[in-house]
């Protein structure tokens, strides 16, 4: 999976509900149930046991929602997010380009030499060297202080570029689509950005690091170039007052990740001495040198060409592929459970129709031995985990015969036990939440009676749900015998808590 | 002491205010707005729309009779009904607990709905709370109603519907509990009667309260019939325009003639149009339904029977005033020559001119308009009109188009006056039942029919002949009214 196929996944979901909302949703709902019955067969899953598999295997959620993608998404259709990967590549390979030239320019500008005054190693030292020096540390420094491990946006920026990019004309010869469906699926794709934010962050990052690679590839190439193909002289020349000897510290200092295996391109004290160029009225000449003895210019290329190697492509390399492994760590992370896939595996994996009968025991019937199962094995999920925790709201409480089994019918969640809340006693709202916490409920479904409204009291009280729960615990929000707009109502008030795994669905009353 | 001696009279400058509470989206703004004919009060579907209150004055000239205040919902009202119950000893420190649980978090923003419906009662305000009887009865009102208990004002209860489900019965028993007064009022379907009848039961809220809200329900009334009276005015206007209205269009050599009968015909229905929308437009404005948006069937003009002539006019006038002119000028030259042999003519001279004249204009003035007036400027300049011939329709001639115009227009009347101002779909009226007397008209009595049909006749005639009289517009208006009085809820539609 790529950030071009989770863009899509979540445009795809986005046009079902508003489709869904158009009086489309009989037909979205057969389309997925077939869709769900080739994958359940492809996965060899039992149909009865798939809802509760895929709520408990992150895993296979993203094999069923890649497949489901694949079914839904034609071969050839030019969606949003492949425009948005396409547009990715292409800036990609665009600015890889653009600093190519960037770099191979650089290198030419300060490698220049005419044969009058030798080339000024500080030239180079300050724009190749140093200056990828202060960004890698301002790049660590901001690494570690904000950015990219507690989230921001300050590659929002570049998102946008990628968006502009995927939408030209020649980026549709390559996959094309629609303008306004690629900003909405962007716009689907923010809206989660607590989910994705890593995979978003991490993507681009190892984009603008690769730009960096490019660019030193090229300097460095350059560089190479030049002293293979060209007769280059070195020298160093400055107006400070500056001794031989600090400039050696200097470049000792820079030169100290390869002496050690490459002692010859680590100039001394005597080469710095030597080569300090001096400027005269006719013509310039070497400070420090000696009447006859040769000057060696090749301990000053190498210790360049190392230099940059060492201080500009090796960081951006590194930089580089640490990127490119969070981000695919990122994708692989990535839970797809929130409200949306919620009601996308419900389609593609509803709870089973199956009677919900009373153990036999209980009704003072002994089966005979060769019976094997009980009554109970047609029910939909087992003991433990696939069970929910049910809140009753007001005076719903004391009338709430059947709402049980209507959750379990719909949402293939046999309740564990039910509790009273929003009634007159706030002491009762206390005890419910102290009971969904130390029983560490896993589902959680408040229902509400038709007619009750999504007041601050109700809010509230989600709130609280959702600090004493587990993270990622689905919380649903059950109105009984509500008309649809009610059930639009309380998602229009409920989407405003940002809760991704806080929905809204209506319960039949009988 | 008063003059004349006896007991003082306390003169009472309290304005009975009403504070409209109630849980989120129970229709409170629903209410307002029906009350005080206000479409601008913001209602929506989605709880929690009123987030301030909105004071709304009932005046007269530059005195206010009473003020409605829209609230928004209680939305935490158990948690502040536990506070309130902890700062409280007994039912003697109730009040000044709610007093100064809304001093305390006026600043604070905790219960920033509570506080703020809260204030205005605190301040001496009725209490008017709105139930939705489409929804149960929860715990959580019943806390709301033992707030508003505890603040001790005059109170009476509404029982709204937003939707088709009916627990009104549930709800009636303990509403009775907490008010005196429980009356059912729903919003969106409340006519002219509801309110004012729901204005009566303000009355009984509070006995110190009865004389003004008398002289506004008195107020209303009147206003409510100056309503009427203006409407009729609208809609005879309307009538009269439409009934006499004339349109034509230049006939040329290349002119197709079904065409432009066509093109004539649809020029009338547009101008018809146009006359009914103005007309709508004033009645809704009266009513105060100004951003209503109106869905009406289109006038069929096949009943209308519209006059159609093949006319022309010379120099801006019509064949019959170049007769007159003509006759006129004849008589003028006739009597010169009369005169000029001395009277032995006896008047023959103005006697043939007359005729002469008279003929002149009738025959030759289609000739003259071609030959002289198209090619002329000096005829151009010294008689400056349209000439050429023209194909005109109308006015109309069946008295059976002018009872469908009416017909139209009372079933519009009655939809408009009737509107709940809580309404946001589009105002639908019922299809026009054609030509003849069916419909609201057909409801009318038959001396009043027979009184109106005259006036339409006389319309119709003075429309043919081109001049309809102008005290025919206000005697029409005068029928309308008592029309429009008779013009029962029961066709006003939805």
């Amino acid at each position: 999976m790529n950030l071009g196929d989770l863009v899509d996944l979540e445009w795809r979901i986005l046009r079902d509900e508003e489709r869904s909302r158009e009086g489309e949703r009989d037909e979205i709902v057969a389309r997925d149930r077939r869709i769900g019955h080739e994958i359940l067969a492809a996965e060899n899953l039992d149909p009865a046991r798939a809802r509760l598999a895929i709520e408990e295997d992150p895993e296979l959620r993203r094999r069923v929602a890649l497949a489901w993608l694949d079914r839904v998404r034609a071969p050839d259709e030019r969606t949003p997010g492949r425009r948005l990967w396409a547009g990715y590549r292409l800036a990609g390979w665009i600015l890889a380009v653009l600093f190519l030239f960037f770099g191979a320019g650089a290198a030419r500008a300060v490698l220049s030499y005419e044969g009058e005054n030798p080339v000024n190693v500080f030239y180079f030292i300050a724009a190749l060297i140093l200056t990828q020096v202060a960004l890698l540390t301002l790049m660590i420094l901001f690494l570690t202080l904000h950015g990219l491990f507690r989230g921001g946006d300050f590659l929002g920026g570049m998102q946008s570029l990628i968006v502009r990019i995927g939408r030209m004309r020649f980026v549709d010869r390559f996959v094309g689509g629609s303008a306004a469906d690629a900003a909405r699926a962007v716009g689907a794709f923010r809206a989660r950005h607590s989910l994705y934010g890593d995979v978003e962050r991490w993507t681009l990052f190892q984009l603008t690091q690769r730009c960096g690679v490019f660019f030193n590839v090229a300097a460095l190439a350059t560089a190479l170039w030049l002293v293979v193909f060209s007769d280059l002289a070195f020298g160093w020349s400055t107006t400070l007052d500056v001794e031989a000897d600090q400039v050696h510290s200097v470049v000792a200092a820079l030169a100290a990740p390869w002496e050690w295996a490459a002692p010859s391109a680590v100039p001394d004290a005597d080469l710095v001495r030597a080569t300090r160029w001096v400027r005269g009225p006719v013509e310039g000449h070497y400070v420090g040198a000696r009447p006859g003895v040769e000057i060696p210019a090749a301990t000053w290329w190498r210790f360049l060409v190392l230099g940059l190697f060492t201080w500009g492509f090796l960081p951006r390399f590194t930089a580089f592929l640490v990127g490119r492994w969070r981000a695919r760590r990122a994708l692989r992370r990535v839970h797809l459970d929130h409200v949306g896939f919620q009601r996308l595996f419900e389609r593609l994996a509803p709870p089973a129709a199956a009677w919900i009968a009373p153990a036999p025991e209980s009704v003072g019937f002994s089966p005979p031995p060769e019976a094997g199962t009980s009554a109970a094995a047609g029910a939909v999920a087992t003991a433990g985990a696939g069970r929910c925790r049910v809140l009753l709201w007001g005076a719903l409480a004391g009338r709430a015969e059947g709402v049980e089994d209507r959750i379990e019918a719909r949402f293939g969640w046999p309740a564990d036990a039910s509790h009273a809340v929003g009634g007159a006693d706030l002491a009762g709202d206390d005890r419910a939440l102290a009971a969904i916490e130390a029983a560490k409920a896993r589902r959680v479904v408040l229902v509400v009676e038709a007619g009750n409204q999504p007041t601050r009291e109700v809010v509230s009280l989600l709130a609280d749900v959702r600090r004493r729960t587990p993270e990622r615990t689905p919380i649903v929000v059950a109105l009984l015998g509500a008309e649809p707009d009610e059930v639009d109502q309380w998602r229009h008030r409920l989407d405003q808590e940002a809760d991704p795994w806080l929905r809204v669905e209506g319960l039949p009353s009988s | 002491m008063a003059p004349g001696g006896g007991t003082p009279v306390v003169m009472k400058e309290e304005v009975p205010v009403f504070v409209v509470v109630g849980n989120v989206n129970q229709g409170k703004s629903s209410v307002v707005a029906t009350l005080t004919e206000d479409e601008s009060v913001p209602i929506s579907p989605w709880p929690g729309t009123t987030v301030r209150t909105g004071d709304y004055a009932f005046r007269t000239g530059e005195r206010i009779l009473f003020r409605l205040i829209d609230t928004p919902g209680f939305q935490q009202a158990r948690r502040v009904l536990a506070i309130l119950a902890e700062r409280s000893k007994s039912a003697a420190d109730r009040r000044a607990a709610v007093e100064r649980f809304v001093a305390e978090n006026r600043e604070s923003g905790a219960f920033p709905d509570e506080v703020r419906l809260l204030e205005p009662i605190v301040g001496g305000a009725g209490i008017l709370y709105v139930v939705d009887a489409s929804s149960r009865f929860q715990p959580s009102n019943e806390a709301e109603m033992e707030i508003l208990r505890w603040t001790g004002r005059p109170a009476m209860a509404l029982l709204n519907r937003t939707r088709d489900r009916d627990y009104a019965e549930e709800w009636r028993p303990v509403l009775e509990q907490f008010f005196n007064v429980v009356r059912e009022f729903d919003a969106h379907r409340a006519g002219y009667r509801d309110r004012r009848d729901l204005l009566r039961s303000f009355r009984e809220v509070r006995d110190d309260w009865r004389p003004i809200l008398d002289e506004a329900i008195a107020a209303l009334e009147r206003e409510w019939e100056s309503r009427r009276h203006r409407a009729a005015h609208a809609i005879a206007e309307l009538m009269v325009r439409a009934l006499s209205h004339v349109e034509r269009k230049r006939v040329t050599v290349e002119s197709d003639p079904v065409d432009l009968k066509k093109k004539v015909e649809e020029s009338f229905r547009e101008s018809l149009r146009k006359f009914e929308s103005a007309g709508r437009a004033e009645v809704e404005r009266l009513y105060r339904h100004r951003r209503t948006k109106r869905e009406e069937e289109e006038i069929r003009l096949h009943d209308a029977d519209l006059f159609s002539e093949e006319s022309w006019r010379l120099f801006g006038l019509t064949r019959g005033q170049l007769v007159q002119y003509g006759v006129v000028w004849g008589t003028l030259i006739g009597s010169a020559i009369d005169l000029m042999v001395g009277g032995l003519s006896f008047f023959a001279g103005a006697a043939i001119g007359a005729v002469a004249g008279g003929l002149g204009g009738f025959l030759t003035g289609t000739k003259v308009s071609r030959t002289w007036s198209e090619r002329s400027r000096l005829a151009r300049v010294l008689f400056p009109g349209e000439t050429g011939r023209y194909l005109g329709a109308g006015p109309v001639t069946n008295p059976a188009f002018a009872w469908m115009l009416l017909d139209r227009a009372l079933v519009h009347y009655a939809a408009v006056r009737d509107r709940s101002h809580a309404r946001q779909d589009p105002l639908r009226l019922a299809p026009g039942d054609g030509g003849g007397k069916a419909g609201v008209v057909a409801d009318l009595p038959a001396d009043l029919r027979g009184r109106i049909d005259g006036l339409f006749r006389k319309i119709l005639k003075g429309a043919l002949k081109g001049r309809v009289s102008p005290d025919l517009t206000d005697r029409l208006a005068t029928e309308v009214e008592a029309a429009l009085t008779r013009a029962g809820a029961s066709r006003a539609g939805p």
